[in-house]
C-alpha cells in the first residue's frame, strides 16, 4: 500500500467556518474587549462586560466595586 | 538520591526445565487488542520468554495527509476513547506551536483543569476497577489459597483511615461488582468525568478545546461545580491511599520475592504535562525552558538517575525503529525536517520524517509479529527502550527527581513528591509521600498510580484558585484568534493518562504533510527492535518469578497480568485500522434493517 494516499476530493478541505473566520469577518462579539497582553509571556488577556453575557437589557455593575451578576453565570443546579 | 537495586543476570537455557507455552490473546481488563506469548517454565517457576503483539492497524498517519491542519485535535482525538481528550490537548499544543498563538491565562488553567480531571477519572476507574480485580478475594482465593488466609490474619496498618480492619477485607471490597469499594469506585469515575465535561463540554473528546484556547464560557458558577466535586474526590483520596499502600506492602510480605514480578530496569520516560502560562508560550526555541515549569516535569531517568529535564533534548532524541513490525522502511523516501527551529539536525528515524508504509503479513515471530513499531530514545550512544510504567510511576519519578514543582499542594524534594490535600467535608488536612522506590515493578506502578490520583487532585485545587482569581479579576478572555501559515513544523508534548505523549505535525501548502502522534503504547508495547532489543512488556514479563499455586491445567497467570497490568496497556493508541476492500463474513437479511453485510 502507498504511502502516498490521499484523501477523496473535497475531503481534506475544511467546509465550516471557524472562529478566526468569523472574527476576521465579523469583528469581535459584543461586549468583549481586548485588554492587551499580561504576563510574563506577553499572553493576551481581555474583559467583558454584561453585554456579552446577554442582549436583553444587560446590565453592568453599578459602581466598580459592586456585584457583577453575569460572571456568576446562569448554568442549571447540578 | 534514590538507590536503584540491580537486577541479576538469569539464563533461559536451565538442565531440567519445563517449557510450557501458553498465549493471553486477547487480554482482558485493559483496552484494545494486546496478546502475549509467552513460554513458561514450572520446573524453574519463572516466565522464559514472551512476546507481546497487537494485532490491529488505523493508519492516522496516513489520512492525516492533506487535512486542514485545524481539524487536527477532532480527528486524533479518536484515536482513544479513553484518553481521547489528552491527544487533542497534545494536538492543539502542536497547532498552537505551529500558529505562534498563545492562549489566555484562563483558557491555559481550563486545559489544565480538565487534564487533571482526565488523570482522576481514568486512573481511578482503571485502578479500583481493572487493576484491583487482580488482588480481589475471589482472584486471591483461587491462585494462592494461603495468601488470603493469612490476610484474614493480617491487620491494616492503616484501618483508622480507610475503614477496613484486615487485609482480607480490603480485598473484599475489591470483588467485582459485589464488593463495596468497587462500586464506590465506580461512583467516584462518573464524579470526575463530570469535572471534565464542566471544562471542556464533553469527555472523551471535548467539544470546546481549540487551537488558540477554549470556548467554555468561564463563569464562578462553573468553577463553584467543579470545585464542589474535587473535594469529595479529595476527601475519598484521604481513604484510598492509605487502603493501596496497605495492599500492596502486604503482598510483599506475603510473597518475599514478589518484588521481581513485573520488574524492569529502571528506563523511564515523561514527556512533562499541565503548562504554566505564565512561562508557556509555546515557542519550539524556548521549549527547553518552559518544559521545566510544566507541572509535571519532563524527562528521562536512567538507572535512577535523570539524565534530562529538557525537551528540545527529549525530542531530537526520539527514534523510530522498525525489526519486528509490519511495516516496510523508509530509508529512501523524503525528509521533511533536516534541522530543528534552533538549527539542530534531526534524524531521518524522527518522527517528523516518518513515513507509515503498512505491509500487513503472517505473525512470525522470529521475524515480524505486530503492527507497534518500537520507538526508542537515542542517548548518543544506546537505543533506549523506554517505558512509561503506565504513567505515574514515570511522572512522578522524574517530577521527584527534578525537584522544580512546588505549588504548596505538591512539592518535589529531590528524592520524594509531597502531598498536601487541603481539610475536606469530614477529614482534616492530610499529607502523603511518595518516596523514589528501589524497583520499577508491577507493586511500584500500581502505587504510584494512587499516589499521582492524589498529585492531580492537589494541582487541579492549585489550578481552580488560579482560575477564579482570574475570573475575579475581569480577566474572562479565553481564546486568541490565529492564522494557519504556509509552511510550518511543530511538535506538542504533554502526558496521556498511561504515559508520553507527542504530536508532530509538518505544515505545507497551509495543509498537513506529515502528521505522527506518537502515545505511551508503542513505547511500553514496542516489539525487538532492529538491534534486537525487547520492549517493556516483553522483557518486564520475561524472568518474572511464577507464585500462583495452581498447576499448569489450572494455571491462570496472575503473576503475568499483574505484571501486564501494572503498565495499563491500552492499544487503541499502539496502532493507527485498514481493512482495504473487506470481505464479506456472513450475510443476513432483517425486517427492520437494510440488508447487512460485515
Amino acid at each position: 500500500m502507498s504511502d502516498e494516499a490521499k484523501p477523496a476530493k473535497g475531503v481534506g478541505e475544511s467546509q465550516t467556518r471557524r472562529g478566526e473566520d468569523v472574527e476576521g469577518d465579523e469583528g469581535k462579539e459584543p461586549g468583549r474587549h481586548d485588554a492587551g497582553t499580561t504576563g510574563h509571556v506577553q499572553r493576551p488577556a481581555g474583559t467583558s462586560t454584561a453585554r456579552d453575557w446577554t442582549g436583553v437589557g444587560p446590565q453592568d455593575p453599578i459602581g466598580e466595586d459592586g456585584p457583577d451578576a453575569s460572571k456568576g453565570g446562569g448554568s442549571p443546579d447540578r | 538520591m534514590a538507590t536503584t537495586v540491580a537486577r541479576p543476570a538469569t539464563s533461559t537455557t536451565v538442565p531440567g526445565s519445563n517449557l510450557t507455552e501458553m498465549v493471553w490473546d486477547p487480554i482482558t481488563r485493559i483496552v484494545g487488542s494486546l496478546g502475549l506469548y509467552t513460554k513458561i517454565d514450572f520446573g524453574q517457576r519463572r516466565v522464559a520468554e514472551c512476546y507481546s503483539t497487537s494485532s490491529i492497524f488505523r493508519g492516522y498517519s496516513i489520512f492525516m495527509k492533506g487535512k486542514d491542519p485545524r481539524d487536527a485535535h477532532f480527528i486524533t482525538s479518536r484515536i482513544c476513547g479513553i484518553c481521547g481528550d489528552n491527544h487533542a490537548t497534545c494536538s492543539c499544543y502542536a497547532q498552537n506551536m505551529a500558529y505562534g498563538v498563545r492562549p489566555p491565562h484562563l483558557a491555559e488553567w481550563i486545559v489544565n483543569l480538565g487534564e487533571a480531571a482526565e488523570y482522576m477519572f481514568d486512573h481511578n476507574i482503571y485502578q479500583e476497577n481493572l487493576v484491583g480485580v487482580d488482588f480481589c478475594e475471589r482472584m486471591v482465593r483461587e491462585t494462592n489459597p494461603g495468601v488470603l488466609e493469612q490476610a484474614e490474619r493480617t491487620a491494616a496498618p492503616h484501618a483508622e483511615d480507610h475503614g477496613y480492619r484486615t487485609i482480607a477485607d480490603i480485598m473484599r471490597s475489591l470483588n467485582p461488582i459485589e464488593g463495596e469499594f468497587y462500586r464506590e469506585a465506580l461512583q467516584v469515575s462518573r464524579m470526575a468525568r463530570e469535572m471534565f465535561c464542566l471544562m471542556e463540554g464533553r469527555h472523551v473528546h471535548p467539544s470546546t478545546l481549540y487551537p488558540g484556547g477554549v470556548g467554555t464560557v468561564a463563569t464562578i458558577q462553573l468553577f463553584t461545580d467543579y470545585l464542589s466535586r474535587l473535594m469529595r474526590y479529595v476527601e475519598f483520596m484521604k481513604r484510598v491511599v492509605p487502603m493501596h499502600d496497605d495492599l500492596f506492602d502486604f503482598f510483599y510480605e506475603a510473597l518475599p520475592g514478589y518484588e521481581e514480578v513485573g520488574r524492569r530496569r529502571v528506563l523511564l520516560g515523561c514527556w512533562g504535562a499541565l503548562n504554566d502560562p505564565d512561562h508557556c508560550n509555546f515557542e519550539y526555541r524556548d521549549m527547553t525552558n518552559w518544559g521545566r515549569k510544566m507541572f509535571v516535569t519532563p524527562g528521562v531517568v536512567v538507572d535512577g538517575k535523570p539524565v534530562t529535564t529538557d525537551l528540545v533534548k527529549i525530542n531530537l532524541g526520539i527514534r523510530i525503529l522498525l525489526g519486528s513490525s509490519y511495516y516496510e522502511d523508509w530509508e529512501d523516501k523524503e525528509m521533511f525536517v533536516r534541522r530543528d527551529p534552533l538549527g539542530n539536525p534531526v534524524d531521518r528515524r524522527h518522527p517528523w520524517n516518518q513515513h507509515t508504509i503498512p505491509k500487513p503479513q503472517k505473525r512470525d515471530f522470529d521475524d515480524k509479529y505486530s503492527w507497534v513499531m518500537s520507538p526508542r530514545w537515542f542517548d548518543g550512544k544506546d537505543h533506549l527502550a523506554l517505558d512509561t510504567g503506565g504513567g505515574p510511576i514515570a511522572r512522578l519519578w522524574t517530577t521527584a527527581l527534578a525537584g522544580l514543582v512546588d505549588i504548596g499542594y505538591v512539592k518535589a524534594t529531590g528524592n520524594s513528591v509531597v502531598i498536601n490535600l487541603p481539610k475536606s467535608a469530614t477529614k482534616p488536612e492530610k499529607t502523603f509521600e511518595w518516596k523514589i522506590p528501589k524497583w520499577s515493578n508491577a507493586i511500584e506502578r500500581d502505587r504510584a498510580r494512587t499516589y499521582f490520583q492524589a498529585y492531580a487532585a492537589g494541582c487541579a485545587v492549585y489550578f481552580i484558585e488560579k482560575a477564579l482569581a482570574e475570573v475575579r479579576a475581569g480577566h474572562t478572555k479565553t481564546w486568541e484568534e490565529f492564522k494557519v501559515p504556509n509552511d510550518a513544523i511543530s511538535v506538542g508534548f504533554t502526558e496521556a493518562v498511561r504515559g508520553v505523549l507527542s504530536h508532530h505535525m509538518v505544515i505545507r501548502d497551509g495543509k498537513i504533510a506529515n502528521y505522527h502522534p506518537y502515545p505511551l503504547t508503542p513505547w511500553n508495547g514496542s516489539v525487538r527492535d532492529s538491534y534486537g532489543t525487547p520492549g517493556p512488556y516483553e522483557d518486564a514479563i520475561q524472568n518474572t518469578p511464577i507464585f500462583e499455586d495452581n498447576p499448569p491445567d489450572k494455571f491462570k497467570g496472575i503473576d503475568i497480568m499483574r505484571a501486564v497490568r501494572s503498565f495499563d496497556p491500552c492499544l487503541p493508541c499502539g496502532v493507527h485500522m485498514y481493512l482495504g476492500n473487506g470481505k464479506v463474513v456472513k450475510e443476513m437479511h432483517s425486517p427492520n434493517m437494510p440488508h447487512n453485510s460485515f
